[in-house]
């Protein structure tokens, strides 16, 4: 009855055959396995941000109008016609541009990084004079963050420091392998100051101008080229430069009557702080922080572990110069906390496996063989992933824990079935001989096994083809369960039989009772079975009101779907927080540093605080583009489970609002890069206004985040780029410039100097080079009255204030002016609190709706998690409509029969309530990941229907049995263990998982293992009480018939 | 039968439809009432309040001292408001030359007049013998020539003497002039180094003031100190170097260099009585200058500033301009924060207040 050739055939009599090197080449690749795993890379999640080109451009001196003009959109326009690009967003503020293109999911993100640089190339000479050359930031992945330290010193000044940092620490981290980046915040920026005094200038008659050659002079350093004779060439090097600042203050700028005037007589030489973007505190006091990031493509553990390594080598140096360097955020510990957790749940999911496996089996042997699939069938699946060059974290261990219980059920059908022949073999007068038993028996259920086993990676597809974020971080799950799935279905055909034929074969059949031969039964599988029998008889005389209460009940269950909340991604239990700190626009760097303290030292009063490290503004060469109005904290938590975090966060929330005027949001670290790479943004959701006058989108802004505040659970409402930061506007009158003979340039230099300063020139001192800048002196550049009174002065050695040849007058300007696909755009960003998204965004749809009427040409998009999980919900139903098609036409080909297939399907709407009540239980929330679980359940359980109906054809067609009560008892009374056995190792594979799912790691896969486990129980339940009494009534079972197979 | 009982499940289905959809709901909404239980324990309520469009912020004692925010009460003072200028101590050596050329013009018009009041009294005497044939011709053609002569050499005395007047006096001014002229002792004073004389530059914008009797220049060798000078006249020649409106004053015992620039302080218009705001005080907002002065214990209110009045730490307010009067408290440091406060969208449980933590 059994085909005796075909592919399935030839491969299980191969490996019973060659059992002895299917054996060893399975030990061969457990040790391969086990090797791989060793070199794996690990990770919390898998890559999610989609290749991403940030090009940034210094423009110093600029006004946010004007790199938006001048910088921003020439880049745009270079950038935009690149194919694949999916999005382009920029960012002008003073004196820099932004502009970060995203790049379609899958393309090659070196190549696209060319073809930046060559469109960049293209703008050569189009960007006006003074602005640098546009740059590509180092290519980082989305969670590059390695390490963040800070340096603290009692005895060292903030610039001592500062240069430490600079010139010691990050030289030495840069050179480690795989650092991409180390961005320094805090200290003082050593400088050698011209600092100009302008009364000085015009008590000797000089100008500005004056200052700035003479310090270029002082501070040249020249080649001098060589000597070169007969036998030798001599380098010729002048030294001599002004290498001190006592040295430049020597420097002459006018000889006149043989008195010098140097620039000591009209300015301070001095080393000063660089005027200043970002600035640090720790622990409250102010220090540096250091912000370490790992390459594109680099395992974040090893380059912990190397950058630790050289912090451990620099201990020594750190500690002779007195300086305190902690580790602020160590996202590793997330690492690993996370992936420990998801192991032991691994680890102790196999370990109940394996008792359950004992329990059922009641033999060891089959239980050893049954065992063998799981690392086997789970070392495949992290081959297959190391082969796609992915990573193993939570995602993917979810996925083999996931797989487990199908991994096993693979094997235990085989052994199961082969058991069960054998024994009848060996009851029977003249026994065949075991290797044939063994390879029918195998082969009899191999068929079904194959289908379900596709038909399962056919559920997956709608997973594996989600897009954005969703597809990024379950992809790889459903790539680790699929390989480990087809894995143990080619050692279910290989390796099981071998090992049932070296260790069933020559079992002995010794006190065993009558027609009991090979083994015996598991007490308790004896009793389930006897018990089984009662009760199907009883729902089968039963069995209408059954049905009934069955479709009652799936019904009921239907109903409470629409009550569910939704979110897209957990709270993530990092035992590591980010608070963000804002004031309005134009807040000053000390105003920023002074809350910030106070700030700290309120937060180090709560119990469960590690530490604390704060940075302001912006870091040089940095990613982030903040004002010096904005502040960040590293909060590093105390060992706290998933309750306390959520308590902290609330407890860090109120601290922080207890400060006036500030704006606050406090997220984990890795929740912020997946809403940043949603949007662009750290918030959950992201309300766009697109239009093209900035004074419109500034006030529609305003009146819709009024709006948006007041809906039930917006918190940490913010206008990304709010207006009203305070400017002094300098405008030129042609006319006066013309009268006084000026031109525009010299007035914008002179202004430049004054209030910028201009680089003059390097001093160097061994190896570290420090900036020489010609600026005016501190006190002069404090008042607003000073800019006006700013003297210059003309090729006629005239005097002329700055006021006689422009209008100063204060006025409000932006420090930002935000584009979205090269459009103008005003952003407003929140987060919720105590609702869901879907329905927070549709509360807040309608009140800005129903409150703002929006001018023509101006339009709001709602973006974020929220439209991210809407496009993930509809690809979801797509995709699984198309996979559902695909799963229909497989299993018809499966059983010919549409009854048959149709019962099969029945147990789904069952297997759903089961999950709708786990979800229920366990919060109303409807995560992606639960829907995620959903779709796997389907998978589940669909499988396992499929191997009861076909056993029933089993029975029917090639053991010749009638289709009847009988027969239906019989098949499932067999099928009992099997189906049992398989939801309990799945279902106890997963129940670590579960429980405490909101624990680091598990954030993700527990609502997903919830689902599983809910719909699991259901889906067993009609399995093996209601399938019967539907296939008896519905079934369509025929016995075979050869004339017809042809 | 059969129908009644087919009723009667389809009923009793119906009921256990509703029942799970309400068991859910309740289950639901009452797992976000906690929530939302949670989020309400730390909402307190904003401190921002709108009352006929004046905007109010309300800070406890203890919110102020949690973020830093202090206060000060203004005081009267007496101000006069002061200008700055550039001038240029003058060089005694142009003085003395001057003087010079004007006491020579002058002693040659004396002379000239004594040559000629001579030649005049020859003249007439052989004009008076030759009438009486008692002289030639020849020597009464002499004397009538020498007389002319004489007297256009007076005549040019005379006009060199004017023309050297008109220059003194435009370059000098009158006061100076008259100095001169006269041979006053403070011009001697004046090229005895006792006294330095400055060329006071008006800014353009300041050309219409009246100009002080009294000012001050910075010390070349200490910024901090300053030197009192006193009017002398008005200049009627520009400065070269800042090309405006001119006045000589004089300080006395300065040792300053001729040809030194030097910055000067000039009173301008009465003394006025009112408050000065530090510049702490003050934000910046909307092209305005604004303070928040308490109206009320622990209400504050943003109030715009007339920034006329510059002083050296921030902005001087004659009283009875506005609210911002001797005893009015306003907020010191923390002024931004009240701002960022005011301009911050009101945020539900972000605006908490620190006492009722």
């Amino acid at each position: 009855m059994i085909e005796e050739h075909g592919l399935l055939n030839s491969v299980v009599r191969f490996s019973l055959r060659f059992r002895g090197i299917i054996i060893a080449l399975s030990i061969l690749f457990i040790g391969y396995g086990i090797y791989t795993l060793t070199q794996a890379k690990f990770g919390v999640f898998p890559e999610f941000a989609p290749p991403q080109a940030v090009i940034q451009t210094e423009a110093p001196g600029l006004s946010p109008e004007q790199v938006e003009v001048l910088v921003t959109q020439p880049i745009e326009n270079a950038v935009n016609g690149i194919v694949g690009i999916s999005s382009l967003r920029s960012k002008s503020i003073q004196g820099i541009s932004v502009v970060t293109a995203t790049f379609k999911e899958g393309s090659n993100i070196y190549i696209d990084r060319q073809f930046v640089t060559e469109r960049l190339s293209t703008l050569a000479g189009q960007l006006p004079v003074g602005v640098k050359q546009p740059e590509m930031t180092p290519l980082v992945p989305s969670t590059g963050l390695t390490l963040v330290i800070g340096l603290t010193s009692s005895e060292k000044t903030p610039m001592q420091l500062r240069t430490f940092a600079d010139w010691v620490l990050r030289r030495r981290l840069l050179s480690v392998t795989g650092v991409a980046n180390v961005t320094v915040f805090g200290g003082d920026v050593k400088q050698f100051q011209i600092q100009v005094h302008p009364d000085e200038l015009i008590k000797y008659n000089l100008s500005i101008e004056d200052v700035l050659t003479a310090a270029k002079r002082a501070t040249a350093v020249e080649g001098s080229g060589f000597i070169e004779n007969n036998n030798q060439r001599i380098v010729l090097q002048t030294e001599g430069q002004s290498l001190t600042e006592a040295d430049l203050a020597k420097t002459v700028i006018l000889h006149k009557n043989n008195l010098n005037i140097t620039l000591g007589d009209v300015a301070d030489v001095l080393i000063a702080p660089e005027p200043p973007i970002g600035s640090a505190t720790i622990e409250g006091s102010p220090g540096v922080m250091m912000m370490i990031y790992g390459q594109y493509g680099t395992n974040t553990l090893e380059v912990t572990k190397n950058v630790e390594a050289a912090l451990r080598d620099m201990r020594p140096a750190v500690n002779s110069e007195n300086i305190n360097l902690i580790t602020l955020f160590r996202p590793a510990d997330f690492i690993h906390t996370a992936l420990g957790n998801i192991e032991g749940s691994l680890i102790l999911g196999a370990v109940l496996v394996v008792l359950v496996l004992l329990l059922f089996l009641f033999n060891f042997r089959t239980a050893a063989i049954s065992c063998t699939a799981i690392p086997l069938s789970l070392l495949a699946g992290i081959v297959a992933l190391q082969s796609f060059g992915l990573t193993i974290n939570t995602m993917t261990l979810g996925g083999l824990a996931i797989a487990i219980g199908e991994v096993v059920d693979d094997a235990v059908i085989d052994v199961e079935n082969i058991l069960r022949r054998l024994k009848e073999n060996r009851s029977l007068k003249n026994p065949k001989p075991n290797f044939w038993v063994v390879l029918n028996a195998s082969l009899e259920v191999r068929t079904a096994v194959i289908y379900a086993t596709f038909a399962v990676v056919l559920v997956f597809i709608p997973i594996l083809t989600l897009s954005g974020i969703a597809g990024k971080l379950f992809s790889p799950l459903g790539i680790a369960y699929i390989f480990s799935v087809l894995a143990s279905l080619l050692v279910a055909l290989t390796v099981t039989p071998a090992l049932s034929l070296v260790l069933l074969g020559n079992q002995k059949i010794v006190d065993l009772p009558a027609g009991q031969a090979g083994r015996k039964e598991s007490p308790f599988v004896v009793w389930l079975k006897n018990k089984y029998k009662i009760i199907l008889n009883k729902v089968e005389v039963n069995s209408g009101k059954v049905i009934t209460a069955v479709i009652i009940i799936t019904l009921a269950g239907f109903t409470a779907l629409p009550f569910f909340g939704e979110s897209f991604i957990p709270a993530l239990k990092e035992g590591h927080f980010i608070a963000h700190v804002s004031a309005v626009p134009g807040t000053s760097i000390n105003e920023s540093l002074e809350l910030s303290k106070k700030i700290s030292a309120a937060l180090m009063k709560l119990p469960f605080i590690q530490t604390i490290g704060e940075r302001t503004g912006r870091a040089e060469k940095g990613d982030d583009t903040w004002g010096t109005n904005y502040s960040e904290f590293e909060i590093q938590l105390k060992p706290l489970n998933s309750e306390q975090m959520v308590k902290a966060q609330d407890e860090i929330r109120k601290t922080l609002a207890s400060f006036v005027g500030v704006n606050v949001g406090v997220n984990t670290f890795l929740t912020e890069r997946m809403e940043e790479t949603l949007s662009g943004y750290t918030s959950s959701v992201v309300l766009n206004i697109y239009g093209n006058d900035l004074n419109s989108l500034d006030n529609l802004a305003q009146e819709t985040s009024q709006i948006l505040s007041k809906v039930p659970g917006a918190v940490d409402v913010q206008i990304q780029s709010p207006p009203g930061m305070p400017q002094l506007t300098v405008h030129l009158r042609k006319d006066d410039l013309q009268r006084w003979g000026f031109d525009s340039k010299d007035v914008l230099d002179a202004v430049q100097t004054a209030y910028q300063g201009t680089d003059v020139g390097q001093v160097y001192d061994g190896n570290q080079v420090f900036t020489v800048s010609t600026i005016l002196d501190s006190k002069d550049r404090e008042s607003v009255n000073n800019v006006s009174n700013l003297l210059l002065k003309n090729s006629d050695g005239v005097y002329v204030k700055l006021s006689q040849l422009a209008d100063v007058y204060e006025t409000s300007g932006r420090y930002i002016i935000l584009h979205n696909g090269a459009r103008r755009v005003q952003t407003i960003t929140c987060n919720f609190k105590g609702t869901d998204v879907v329905s927070f965004v549709k509360d807040a749809k309608g009140k800005i709706e129903s409150s703002i009427k929006f001018p023509e040409g101006t339009y709001v998009e709602f973006g974020g998690t929220a439209a991210a999980q809407a496009k993930s919900r509809r690809e979801l139903f797509i995709y699984s409509a198309i996979a559902g098609a695909g799963i229909i036409l497989l299993l018809f080909i499966a059983l010919k029969n549409l009854r048959n297939l149709f019962l099969v399907l029945s147990n789904l709407p069952f297997a759903f309530v089961g999950g709708i009540i786990s979800v229920l239980l366990s919060g109303g929330q409807m995560s992606l990941g639960s829907m995620v679980g959903f779709i796997t359940l389907f998978g589940i359980t669909m499988r396992n229907s499929l191997m009861l109906i076909s056993h029933y054809e089993h029975l029917v067609k090639f053991e010749g049995r009638e289709w009847n009560f009988e027969t239906a008892i019989l098949g499932a009374s067999e099928r009992l263990v099997p189906i049992l056995m398989t939801a309990l190792v799945t279902g106890l594979g997963l129940l670590p998982l579960a429980i405490g799912s909101g624990s680091a790691g598990k954030e993700i896969e527990g609502p997903l293992a919830i689902v599983i486990l809910g719909g699991l129980a259901t889906s067993t339940l009609l399995n093996l009480l209601v399938l019967p009494a539907l296939s008896l009534r519905f079934g369509r079972f025929t016995k075979y018939n050869f004339e017809e197979e042809k | 039968m059969k129908i009644k009982k087919k009723s009667i499940i389809i009923l009793s289905s119906f009921m256990f439809i509703i029942l799970v959809a309400a068991v859910s709901w309740f289950f639901i909404q009452s797992k976000n009432d906690e929530q939302n239980k949670d989020k309400d324990s730390s909402k307190i309520s904003s401190r921002i309040q709108v009352e006929n469009g004046v905007t109010t912020i309300d800070l406890s004692p203890s919110e102020q001292a949690n973020s830093g925010i202090t206060t000060i009460k203004l005081i009267q003072t007496l101000h006069q408001a002061q200008s700055t200028a550039y001038g240029t101590v003058v060089s005694i050596q142009d003085l003395a030359k001057d003087v010079q050329s004007f006491e020579t013009d002058k002693a040659q018009l004396a002379k000239s007049k004594e040559n000629l009041l001579i030649s005049q009294q020859n003249f007439e005497r052989i004009k008076s013998l030759y009438q009486k044939k008692l002289s030639s011709e020849q020597d009464f053609q002499t004397a009538q020539a020498s007389f002319l002569s004489d007297q256009a050499d007076m005549n040019s005395a005379s006009s060199n003497l004017s023309s050297q007047k008109s220059s003194i006096l435009e370059q000098w001014g009158n006061e100076l002039s008259k100095w001169i002229f006269t041979g006053s002792s403070s011009l001697q004073n004046l090229l005895e180094l006792k006294e330095e004389l400055i060329q006071i530059s008006l800014s353009p914008e300041e050309t219409n003031i009246i100009t002080p009797l009294n000012i001050f220049i910075q010390s070349p060798s200490d910024k901090n100190s300053k030197i009192s000078c006193r009017y002398i006249s008005a200049g009627h020649l520009a400065n070269a170097q800042f090309q405006t409106k001119t006045s000589y004053y004089i300080a006395h015992g300065a040792s300053l260099s001729g040809g030194m620039n030097v910055k000067a302080f000039l009173p301008v218009g009465k003394n006025l009585n009112g408050v000065i705001v530090p510049s702490e005080s003050i934000v910046w907002y909307q092209g305005k200058a604004w303070i928040y002065a308490e109206q009320f214990p622990n209400k504050f209110i943003r109030v715009e500033i007339d920034v006329d009045n510059p002083v050296d730490d921030g902005f001087f307010i004659p009283n009875n301009k506005g609210i911002v009067n001797p005893g009015v408290i306003v907020v010191k440091n923390g002024a931004q924060l009240l701002l960022s406060e005011e301009l911050a969208p009101a945020q539900g449980s972000q605006s908490s207040g620190g006492d009722n933590d």
